[in-house]
This record gives structure tokens, sequence and C-alpha cells, in this order.
């Protein structure tokens, strides 16, 4: 009797750990979803910008986002690191050089806008429960606020961190982020930001060609960029794509894997969930141990319980 | 299985003290709760956007759930394993769970922001999602447990069901419904328990899986793809702890004995399932050596150890002797820790763990968020409470323990320190650039750039006036920027150019738009469309932060711009926007907010309310104040109260001083009428004086600043643009002293739209000008407008010619090109490019008021309609197109102050360019100078500042005006006045003529004039004629002379008078000054 309910014990244990531990193997790993060959993105060319503000401007002005409280020409902003939020879906850094001792070796600081990076496989829509975020087959990762419940699961999933939240709005509080205009390309128009852009810091384009454009810049000026291409591989390659002369890490971006998190969630998920195979399997197990220790109780154990049920 | 006796609702008091702090705690919660709903989350709590998850989820849902484990794993052990001892503790445990599930839910209601639809998961599926599966199995379990309850509702009402009122008549219905549940319930339950224990399995995994999907984010002690399964062992083994420490708190609460004999045997299962969770917790840190960041002493790893050791293992150690498991005491002590260690670890995985990559922030729970999490547990103690007083749930049998602990530990919880992100500010140094050689005089001038192709994608500046000739002339290379040239015709991407093709004129440089059209091209996406290449080119040079110094070294002065210290010219490449174009001004008819007939301290009220910032700029500007700091005074240099408004005088109409009214209808302000005007109110300026762009806009005379009363203002108002010739001009400038040219040999109202011979900056674009507006020279920056005039001391910033036009701005490698670049050390431009001043109209030279009052007329006109004598005023003298007066000027200007001493012996200067031909920085400038005759003080021999309107205008009682005049200056007034002759200087830095209508060699140097012309010092060259060079631009110049009527002196051959200005003679033939080599025929005889 003992030997059995330690038997059981172990096996409703071990019944778990392998269903959960054979989710990580790829076999069981969803399709990323698929981009279609005319993807669009932008390449950013972070040596291009010179911090001006319009790319925040324009984007704040086509959205209707919510004036700020200093002007867009107030240049003074870039002195503190931002972040996008709710009021503004981009924003502009501005980066100084590290220096090594105290020889400024580049006296020129690094100006990098930052907006959602509209991943190939964003964390995001893995994330989101209800699907109000999805990837367009054309690039954008757009939100849907009918859907939306606010959970906020998805600026938890966001590798970069872009999802805002209205935290002020008691009723009818959105998720806030970078659109890619996607209203606007699909008509062939251009992203607010990368249309008032007075230096064509992000080029606006097939994927497939920024890509191209990217490594012919790094070959026609040796020397100028880092040997990296931000956003081609991290976290499974995003639309947007960087070019910079500074390490990556040093303008604030953070470092990430070629990992697609969304790869390892879904594993799980779909391994747990395939054909509803663990859960029913779980459930006739438990069920023949029920029927199991029933039948084996009417037996001798009756004494047993009558002396539990007594005390 | 039939064990419903032993259960019956508990029979004691409702309201203990415990009972009254619970519904305290639930009234603040509520409170908070309401405050969330009112005004939204951010009102509440702390979450923001780099925490989106906080405490409510962490507490109020994931330990919520992982506590609630007591439901379905002493269902396991009761109902699947079939151990009826257990079923002392399994409705206590599934009460909790159903209460716990609920409030998991009531939880989550706070926290999502869109509650009023939850139900939206029910329809929209996303499969991919984890949450989704959780919200899914939750879902479902709570309606599971509620099934599972039913049976424990029927037990207590059935054949005993009494409704109130007029719900009796349902009586029968329910009982009947209850009947029914029973009869089916018991058949099927064992359907139910299994699909919970399914489901507690399956979300209770999957809630570690929801924090896997940032791996970037979550620390990496706890970030494991076997989150899932450690969240589940932690469920399991939480379980009995939870359901031991809540049975102890029970039965101290209604002061029964500690059912021990179920406790005890379940503590056996406890070691066990804490054991295993934690070999599988560390063998997992071990595989994944995630140890290393256990000793680095941050919050993350701290909450780690405490978590593992006092949550996990002191439990575990504890639990496997048998004693502390037979004492209710210790077992107590040991499940607490462990529930706190489970609590814990779910604040850990889903808040201490969390570290987002931008920290602008950092989470710590909020007062509201902490009160409503609280509230809430209190609320679910409390309906636990009901729940055992209305229903079998509890054994029967009665001290009191107070269920406080728990939240205790709850406030206890963990915190979250993080250091925000610091950035460093490096020096910049400047770059020297290097020499490059000349030869670009085919540049053309002036280049509007404005392109539709530009317009249609972004439409905020005006087109940027691009000063062509002299990037030009300062590059001296036109590859820079012409770096391409298209082979074909729809080539795109060309040839490189050289320089000397361009110079052979081989080719010419082609228009940026040949290659750069519209942006993103796909076909040729590396070529910038034409705004990027325009920016791109610019920039290249004007750089932000970089200051880039002269291109061809350091100039030694430049007496207008820098003032006597001799010091390098820098010009400092524009770098913002606006210095390069003007914003589009928008249209503010509708941005306007008045109506019907508005007075004009309304307009300037409803301007403030968006352009508040500007209004508190323009108090700052010497516009607004009429006094402001005087660099450039001698004597007076760190003053910075000289001006109009204090201690200036002039000999046009004087002072202001008493004369408020009529002075300060050229004021940008309504109502400075006496001294008493308050500069620090801002609702007094005027904005549409120079705002205007209707031309409607006129101030009264003696209105003190306020506009005409025939004015629509409304009109004006909802027309404001930049200011331009007719406001800066019109208004004001081209009118000083009371009249059109009065004040000014270069400003007059012809300049409001003037031809280019008559000023070559402002011209027409009709006659070949330039049509400068007047910022595109004077710079303004928050309203402070650079530019200075000799007459005022208050300076806001410098300008020059040079600024534009370089230190070398003779294009061309000529002898003559040569020679007139090295001429810019010793003289300004103005010299030779402004022959005559006053060309266009006539202008006062001379102003005598000691007529003034004598004669009976009122007005008498001259020969040109300008009045000679006017009764109020005196004599007048008018002229038009004169020859300046030239002087060393080095930037410094000597200036009369209130109470200085005249001259008695001669002239009194009111004010005075200073230099001389031995100082370095001093260059000849031309002036207009005006001379006048003004009342003085006989005795004190100081000029007197009269009263004249609404004085001597009246009375015409010089002594009287004096008087009262010299009271509101507060000078002493002997009673006995004189007149006495002053003159000013008047810089000339408009009108300027074309290049071709210059003073050319001869006019100065006659010396030149005659053979062997530049032979003097120059051999003979084949091809160089001499003659003409010197005088090749003779004729054009007495063209224009003979255009406007210039005086008889201006003929060449002695424009200058050298000896007048220091020199012996003409320094080509006797040298002297500076020019310690000539003269070089001299030199060489010797």
């Amino acid at each position: 009797m003992e030997m059995n309910r330690r038997y059981f014990l172990k096996l409703s244990g071990a019944i778990a750990a392998p269903l959960l531990i054979k989710g990580n193997t790829s076999a069981l790993a969803s399709e990323p979803p698929r981009i279609s060959a005319e993807a669009v993105g932008c390449l950013v060319d972070t040596t291009e910008c010179v911090g001006c503000r319009k790319c925040e401007q324009a984007c704040n002005e086509r959205h209707g986002l919510d004036k700020p409280r200093e002007s867009f020409e107030e240049m003074t902003v870039l002195e503190n690191e931002r972040r996008p939020d709710e009021t503004s879906y981009t924003v502009v850094n501005k980066y100084y050089p590290k220096n090594i001792g105290s020889l400024t070796w580049r006296n020129r600081p690094s100006f990098v806008k930052f907006q959602c990076m509209h991943c190939n496989d964003p964390s995001c829509v893995s994330a989101c429960i209800v699907g109000a975020l999805t990837k367009q087959p054309d690039g954008p990762v757009i939100y849907d606020a009918a859907k939306c419940i606010g959970c906020r699961y998805c600026m938890i999933a966001c590798p970069f961190q872009i999802p805002a939240y209205e935290y002020g709005k008691p009723l009818t509080p959105q998720v806030r982020k970078c659109t890619f205009c996607f209203e606007y390309i699909k008509d062939g128009g251009l992203p607010a930001c990368a249309q008032v852009c007075p230096r064509e810091v992000m080029t606006f384009g097939r994927h497939s060609d920024l890509l191209k454009l990217a490594r012919r810049k790094m070959k026609d000026n040796p020397g100028k960029y880092v040997d990296h291409i931000y956003g081609e591989y991290e976290v499974g390659g995003t639309s947007w794509l960087y070019l910079s002369s500074e390490p990556f890490e040093s303008i604030g971006f953070p470092k990430l894997g070629t990992k697609v998190p969304p790869r390892l969630t879904e594993a799980i998920q779909h391994g747990l969930f395939q054909y509803f195979a663990a859960p029913i399997g779980l459930f006739a197990i438990l069920g023949g141990m029920m029927w199991f220790s029933n039948f084996y109780k009417k037996n001798p154990e009756n004494n047993t319980s009558e002396k539990g049920d007594k005390t | 299985m039939n064990l419903k006796e032993h259960f019956e609702p508990v029979r004691e008091n409702f309201l203990s003290p415990g009972v009254m702090v619970l519904l305290s705690l639930m009234a603040v919660g509520g409170a908070f709760a309401a405050a969330r709903f009112t005004f939204g989350i951010g009102k509440v709590s702390n979450l923001n956007n780099q925490f989106p998850w906080g405490i409510w989820v962490a507490v109020d849902v994931a330990s919520g759930v992982a506590l609630a484990a007591g439901g379905f794993t002493t269902g396991l052990i009761a109902y699947i394993l079939n151990r009826e001892q257990y079923h002392a503790v399994i409705r206590p445990a599934l009460l909790t769970a159903m209460l716990g599930y609920t409030f998991v839910v009531l939880g989550l209601l706070v926290d999502i922001g869109r509650y009023w639809n939850i139900t939206s998961p029910i329809f929209n599926h996303n499969g991919n999602s984890v949450l989704f599966e959780v919200a899914m199995c939750v879902m479902i379990y709570l309606h599971v447990l509620y099934i599972e309850f039913i049976p424990i509702v029927v037990e207590r009402f059935k054949g005993k069901v009494n409704l109130p009122g007029p719900f009796a008549a349902m009586n029968s219905l329910a009982e009947s419904g209850l009947g029914i549940a029973d009869r089916i319930l018991g058949k099927v339950m064992w359907f139910f328990i299994i699909t919970g224990i399914v489901l507690s399995c399956l979300h209770q995994s999957s809630l570690g899986s929801l924090m896997l999907i940032a791996p970037y984010k979550v620390h990496p002690l706890w970030y494991t793809p076997i989150l899932p399964l450690l969240f589940l062992l932690s469920a399991f083994a939480a379980g009995y702890p939870m359901v031991t420490f809540e049975s102890i708190i029970v039965s101290k609460s209604f002061g029964r004995e500690p059912e021990m004999d179920v406790l005890t045997p379940l503590a056996k299962f406890m070691p066990v399932l804490m054991g295993f969770y934690l070999a599988v917790k560390l063998g997992d840190m071990f595989v994944r050596k995630t140890y290393v960041y256990l000793p680095d002493g941050s919050c993350q790893s701290i909450s780690f150890l405490a978590e593992v050791i006092f949550g996990v293992i002191v439990p575990f150690v504890l639990l496997l002797i048998p004693k502390v498991r037979r004492s209710p005491g210790w077992l107590f002590f040991a499940s607490t820790l462990f529930v706190i260690g489970i609590l814990l670890n779910r604040i850990n995985v889903f808040v201490v763990s969390y570290t987002p990559p931008y920290i602008i922030k950092s989470y710590f729970p909020a007062v509201g968020e902490i009160f409503i999490t609280v509230g809430l547990i209190a609320t679910l103690m409390f309906i636990y409470r009901v729940f055992v007083f209305i229903f079998p749930v509890l054994g029967a049998r009665p001290e009191k323990m107070s269920p406080m602990i728990l939240l205790i530990f709850m406030l206890a919880a963990g915190t979250v320190f993080h250091s925000p992100a610091t950035a460093e500010m490096p020096k910049n140094l400047p770059v020297i650039s290097e020499k490059v050689f000349p030869s670009v005089a085919d540049a053309p001038k002036l280049h509007i750039i404005d392109s539709p192709l530009i317009k249609k994608y972004s439409d905020l500046y005006e087109p940027v006036r691009f000063m062509h000739s002299k990037h030009a002339n300062v590059l001296g290379d036109c590859t820079i920027c012409h770096h391409r040239m298209a082979e074909k015709a729809d080539d795109r991407y060309g040839k490189k150019v050289t320089l000397a093709e361009l110079r052979q004129k081989k080719k010419l440089p082609a228009d940026c738009h040949s290659c750069h059209g519209k942006p993103f091209d796909p076909a040729h996406l590396d070529i910038p469309g034409l705004k990027a290449a325009y920016h791109r080119l610019c920039m290249d040079c004007h750089k932000e932060a970089e200051q880039t110094t002269h291109i061809r070294g350091p100039v030694t002065y430049s007496a207008m711009v820098r003032g006597p210290v001799a010091r390098t010219l820098d010009t400092r490449a524009p770098t913002d926007c606006l210095s390069c174009h003007p914003k589009n001004v928008p249209d503010h008819s509708k941005l306007v907010k008045l109506r019907g007939k508005p007075d004009a301290l309304s307009v300037t009220e409803n301007c403030l309310s968006c352009h508040e910032k500007e209004g508190k700029s323009i108090l700052k500007t010497s516009h607004w104040n009429w006094h402001g700091p005087s660099p450039y005074t001698l004597g007076h240099e760190n003053r910075i109260d000289m001006g109009k408004a204090t201690n200036t005088i002039n000999n046009f109409c004087i002072n202001l001083t008493g004369n408020w009214p009529r002075c300060t209808s050229c004021h940008i302000g309504y109502g400075w009428k006496d001294g008493t005007f308050d500069f620090s109110d801002m609702r007094k300026i005027d904005c549409l004086i120079c705002h205007d762009t209707t031309k409607t806009y006129k101030k009264d005379p003696p209105g003190a600043g306020f506009p005409d009363k025939n004015v629509d203002l409304l009109k004006v108002a909802q027309n404001v643009g930049r200011p331009g010739r007719s406001t800066c001009g019109m208004n004001c400038h081209f009118m000083g002293g009371g009249g059109d040219a009065v004040k000014h040999g270069d400003m007059n109202s012809k300049l409001e739209n003037p031809d280019k011979s008559c000023d070559v900056h402002m011209g027409s674009k009709e006659s070949g000008g330039l049509d400068f507006r007047c910022q595109t020279c004077h710079k303004t920056r928050n309203h402070l407008i650079s530019g200075r005039s000799i007459s005022v001391p208050a300076t806001e910033g410098d300008i020059s010619c040079e600024y534009c036009h370089t230190d070398k701005p003779h294009i061309g490698d000529g002898l003559v090109d040569h020679h007139m670049n090295k001429h810019t050390k010793h003289i300004a431009c103005q010299t030779c490019h402004i022959p005559l001043y006053s060309k266009c109209s006539p202008t006062k030279i001379y102003w005598d008021w000691s007529t003034a009052g004598n004669q009976k007329a009122q007005e008498i006109k001259g020969k040109d309609g300008m009045p000679v004598y006017m009764k109020n005023k005196g004599s007048f003298v008018w002229k038009q197109a004169l020859k300046p007066a030239y002087r060393w000027y080095n930037g410094t200007v000597k200036r009369y102050v209130l109470g200085d001493r005249i001259n008695e012996n001669g002239i009194t200067e009111l004010t005075l360019p200073v230099g001389s031909i031995d100082d370095a920085s001093a260059r000849i400038y031309p002036f207009k100078l005006h001379s006048g005759k003004q009342i003085s003080d006989a005795v004190n021999k100081y000029l007197i500042t009269p009263q004249i309107w609404e004085g001597f205008w009246k009375h015409w009682d010089w002594n009287k005006a004096s008087e009262d005049g010299m009271k509101l200056t507060k000078l002493a007034y002997s009673g006995k006045y004189e007149f006495v002759e002053t003159v000013m200087y008047w810089g000339l830095t408009h009108e300027v003529v074309p290049k071709e209508q210059a003073l050319s060699c001869t006019h100065c140097h006659a010396s030149l004039a005659k053979a062997p012309y530049c032979g003097k010092c120059h051999q003979e060259r084949p091809g160089v004629d001499f003659k003409s060079l010197v005088t090749k631009r003779n004729e054009d110049v007495q063209a224009m002379f003979e255009k406007y009527g210039a005086d008889s002196s201006a003929t060449y051959g002695n424009y200058i008078d050298f000896k007048a200005l220091g020199y012996e003679g003409d320094p080509i033939e006797v040298g002297g000054g500076r020019f310690t080599k000539l003269p070089m025929v001299m030199k060489a005889e010797k």
C-alpha cells in the first residue's frame, strides 16, 4: 500500500515533467510567421541623424497624439534618454561617445531614433492573449484596440520595450506604439518620419533591398560603421534595421541574441496542446488511478479510512 | 464517500474584532479601487511603461493561483488516491480555491485596463499566447470549482429552501433544482474532480511559461526553460502547506483544536514535494551555472537567496523532523515559511526578476496597489468567514488569533531598486580646415532652394535662400557639391567631376535634381532624395556643435563684427533649422480666438495664450526696453542701462523723457505715456506692429503706442506673419526721426520695394535684386535682433558684410581682385559699395531748433518739396545722393550721455566713431553726418532735455520747456539756455549698389588715373591693360551719380580725403600709415 502511494506520487510528478521539457525541442516549434517578399522596412543610418526631432513632430501630427510640454524645437530634451511612450511613438536620443580616459576621440554625439522595430517574428504578437496585435504580411505590427483587454503582456514580451500604455485613462486605455503608418504605406505612402526626415536618416524600402543597401554602405565606407546591422538577426530579425558608427550597446540598443523568444513559449504551448494529447492523457491517467484506488480500497482499506474519519 | 455529517456551519459571533479590521481594510482597498476605476490605473499605481506588471499580477494573480493549489492537491490525494482521512481538509481547501480563483479574477479586473472587455479572449483566440491558455484554463477551472462546491450548497439548503418575500414562489423550483443537482452531480463529480486537476496542472505550469517570452528581461536566476515545471512543482508543494496554514489559522480564530490528526499525516508529503521542487530548482541552477549571480549583492540575488533559503530549504529541513510535523506551532511555522516562499517566488518571477533594458522610472508598489491587494485579501478572508458561517465547510467545535499575519507578510514583500542611466558630456574640439583655391567668379549669386519635389513631402519651412556665390567663394571648389555629372539623360549616378574640367568650362555643374529626385526610389535606394541630398550636403559642413573656423584662416579684425579687439573672425556656420529657413507661419485666421472689434490689449492677450514664451522673450529685448547693454560705447562698456529710455540724447527730436506719448508711438508696446510704464507686463506688448502683413496697422502718432482707431485689429490679428520691410521699415525704421528718411542716411520708404540699383540686397526680383527681407541679414532669435546702429548703444548681436561675403569677397584671381581683397583689411566694404547715401530719397542733414516758434508760418517747403521750416521744429536742410563722410572706425563709439559737458569751443559730437590710422582694428567707413543746433544749459554747459510735447508746442516758451524737462531727467537747470552746435555720425550699410557701380580704383587714388597706372609697381604684362583695370567702372559709376543727381563733390580722383584720414597723401605715392612697403617706386630708388 505504502509502496503504491509513493509510486503514484512519483508517477504524477513525472507525467508533467517530460511533457514540459519535451517542449524545448525544436521538433514541436511552431512555424514563424511568413514575411512576404514585398515586406517593407526602414534602414536607419544613425550616422546621418542630427537630432532635429522632425520625425517626432511629424509622427505626433500624423497620429494626432498629445502635444508635448516642450516644443519639438526644444533640443535640450535630447540630453535625457527618453523612450517612446503613449504620447510619442518615436523619440530621438543623443548618446555622447564614451571617452577613453581623457581622450575624446570621437567628439560627435550619436543620435538614434527609436520606435517599434516591427519584428519579423514579434513577441508581442505571440504574447497577445486576444490577437489584438498582428504582424501584417508587408511588415507592420499593428494593434486593434477593439480586441484588447489591457493586460499589458505585450509590454512584458517586447524585447525592445516599445509598447506603451495609457495609464491615465480609466475606461479606454490603449496600448500605443508606432504603427509604421501602415494605412499610408498600404497605399504607396511613406511613414511620417521617413517622409519628413531632412536627411533621409531612414531609408524606406523593401526589407531585402535595405539589407543590400546596408551592406553596400558598409562596403563603400570602410571603417565608418561597426560591422553589424542591428535588426538583421536580433530576435529573429526586425523590419527596422540600424547602422551605426558606435557599438550598438553604447547608443542605447539592448544586446539581444538571435534567438526568437516566441519560439520557446510557442513550442511549450503547442507541445502541451498538440491534439490535446497531454491534457487527455493526464485525464486518463488520473481517471485510471482514481478507479484503481477506489477498486483497491473496497476490500482491505475500509478500516484505515474509518479510522481517519473518526479522529 | 458520504462524509457530509462531519461538516456543519460555524455558529459563533460573526463580528469579531478581526472582522472589524478586515472590514476597515476592505473599505480602504475599496476606496483605492474606486479611484482606480474612476481615474485610471496610473492614478493609484506605480505601474509604468517600463514595469507594466506589478504586485497586482505577482500577488493577486500569480500568487493567488499558486496558493489556491490546496484545492487540487487535496483533491488529488483525497479523491484520486482516495485517502479518506484527508476529507476533513478538502472542503476548506475547496472553498479557499474557489474564493482564491474568484479573487484572481477580481484582481485581474483591477489590473487589466479594459476590464469591460474581459470576455474578449472567448471570442478572439490566440493559440500562440500562453496567457490565452492560462485565461481559458482559469476560466474553466473557476467554473469547475463552483460546480465542485454545489454539493455543499445542496447539503446546506436541500429541504430548507425558504426564500424571502416575493421569491417564496420560487421555493419549490429552487428545491427541485437542488434535488436535480444532487442527483446528477453525485454521479459526474469524478469528471469535474479530474478535470480540475488537469486544468490546474496546465495553468499552474503555464503561469511559469508566461515570463519565458521575455528572455532578455527576466533575470537569469529565474529565467529557465523549465520555469513552467518549477511553477507546477512549487504549486504541488504549496498545496499542503497552504491547507495546513489555513486550517491552523481557522482553528485558532474559532478557538478550536488544530486538526493535527489530519495535518500531521498530510505533512509527511510536504518535504517530499518540497524536496523534489528544491532539487529541480537547484539542479537547474547548476546546469545553467546561474549560481555565478548569487554573490553579486544585487536585489535580485538577495531576493533569490531569501526565496530559496527561507522559503524552501528551511521549511524543507524543518518538515523532515517528525517532531515538527506533530507540533501545531512548528508545523504552522514551517508551512507559513513555505507559503511566504512561494509568494516571494511569484513576486520574484513577475516583479523582481523583471529587468527591462531601459529603466527611466523604477518600480515599487504604490500605496494604492498595496491597499487594493490587501483589500482584496481581506475581502477574500471576510467572504471565507461568511461562507463558513453559512455552509457546512468546517468540522464542528470553538480563542482568537488575528488573521493579520498574512497581511503583514504581504506588506513586507519584495522591493526593487534600479539606478537610472546617466549620460556623459564630452568636450567638442574645433576642426581645422584645409586651404583650398578659389576660382568661382561665374557662380550664380543666390539660389532659392524651392522644389515641388520637396514640398510634396514636407512643407514646414520657407525655401532656403542659398548664398550660392558666397559658398562657392568660401569653398573654392565646385566639385564639393557638384560632385557627379550625368553622362546621359537617364543616368542617375553620373561620373565624378574634377575642378579642372569645370575651370576649363568643359563641363557645367549639373543641377542637384538631375540625379536626386523623390525619396526612396526603390530602384535607387542608395541615392538620397532631393531634400536629403541638400540637407546632407549642407550639413556636411554645417555640423552640429562644431565650429568651422574661417576656411581661409584668421582675419585680423572686423570692426562691425567684434569691436576693437583684433581677433579671429570665426564664421560660425549656422547649424539649426531656423538659421537657414524660416518656418512657415500657420494660417492664424482660425487660430485667433477673437470676435467683433477687439481692443489692442485683448489682441495681445490672445497672442500670449499660445505665445507666452515669445512674450517673455520680448521683455528682454532692447526694442521693448529701449535700453540695454552698451559693449561698444567707449567708457560705458560694462553698463546695461544705456539707451533712449534712460540717458542718451540726439539732435533730432532730442530726447524721450517728458515727451513719451509722442515718442513712444514707435515703441513696440501700448501705453508708455509717462515714467511709470511697467516693463514687466507682457500684456502691453504690441505684437501687431511687427507681425502685421496687411499693411493696414498704424499707430496713432501721439497715442503712446496704441493703434489708430480705424485699424481693423481682428483682420490684422488673423493675418499675422513674419516681419518684413513693410513692418520693420515702414512702421518704424524708415521713418526714424518722425518722418520718411529723416534720420538714417541709408534707409527710407523707397526701400519697401526698391530696384536693384537702389539697394542690391533688398532690390526687387524683377529688377534683378535679391529681395532680402530684413531678417535675412538681421538674424533674429528669441526676438533678439542682431545688428547695430551707432546712434543707439544697445545691441543684440553683430552683423557684417563679411558674414556672407567673407573677408576675401572679390571673387576671381585677377590683379584687381587681389588688391581689393587686400583693401578689406583697411577699408570697410561699405566704403566702395555705398558711394552715395540717400540715393533714393532726400534725408535731413541739418536741424536747427533755435528757430522753432519764431515765425508765424507753420511750414515752409523747399525746392524738393521737403519742408525747410516748421514752426514747431525749426529749420532743416535736406539733401539727396550725398557723398559720405569717411572716418576710421574700430567698432566703438564715443557717445554723449546726459549730463556730459558740451564742447564749449566747437561742435559737440553726440556720437563719434572711434579709430585712427594707427589703430590696427579700425577701418575706413562711410558715414552720414547730421548736424544740429539744440538747446543747452548756458551755465551748467550740458544739453537740455526740453519738454516739447504738451510743453513747448503749447506755450512756445523754451525756458519753461527746459525747466519741466530737466525736472523729469533729474538734472539741474540754471534758468539760462543757449543753442549749441551738435553733430551725430550715422553709419551706412543699406543702399548697397550693384558691384558694377562700386567705386573704382581711381575714385580715390588719383595717382592711378594717369600713366603708368598699375605699372608704378607692376611689370607690363601681355594681354593686361592697366588703364582699363583701374578705370573700368568709372563710366558706370558716373552714370549712377547722374541718375541720382549726386552732389558735385562726388567725382573720381579725390573721393577720399587721405590727409584728413591721417595720411600724407595718396598712400600709393607717399606710403604712410600701415603701408610700410609703399610707395614701392621710392623704395626701389633708395
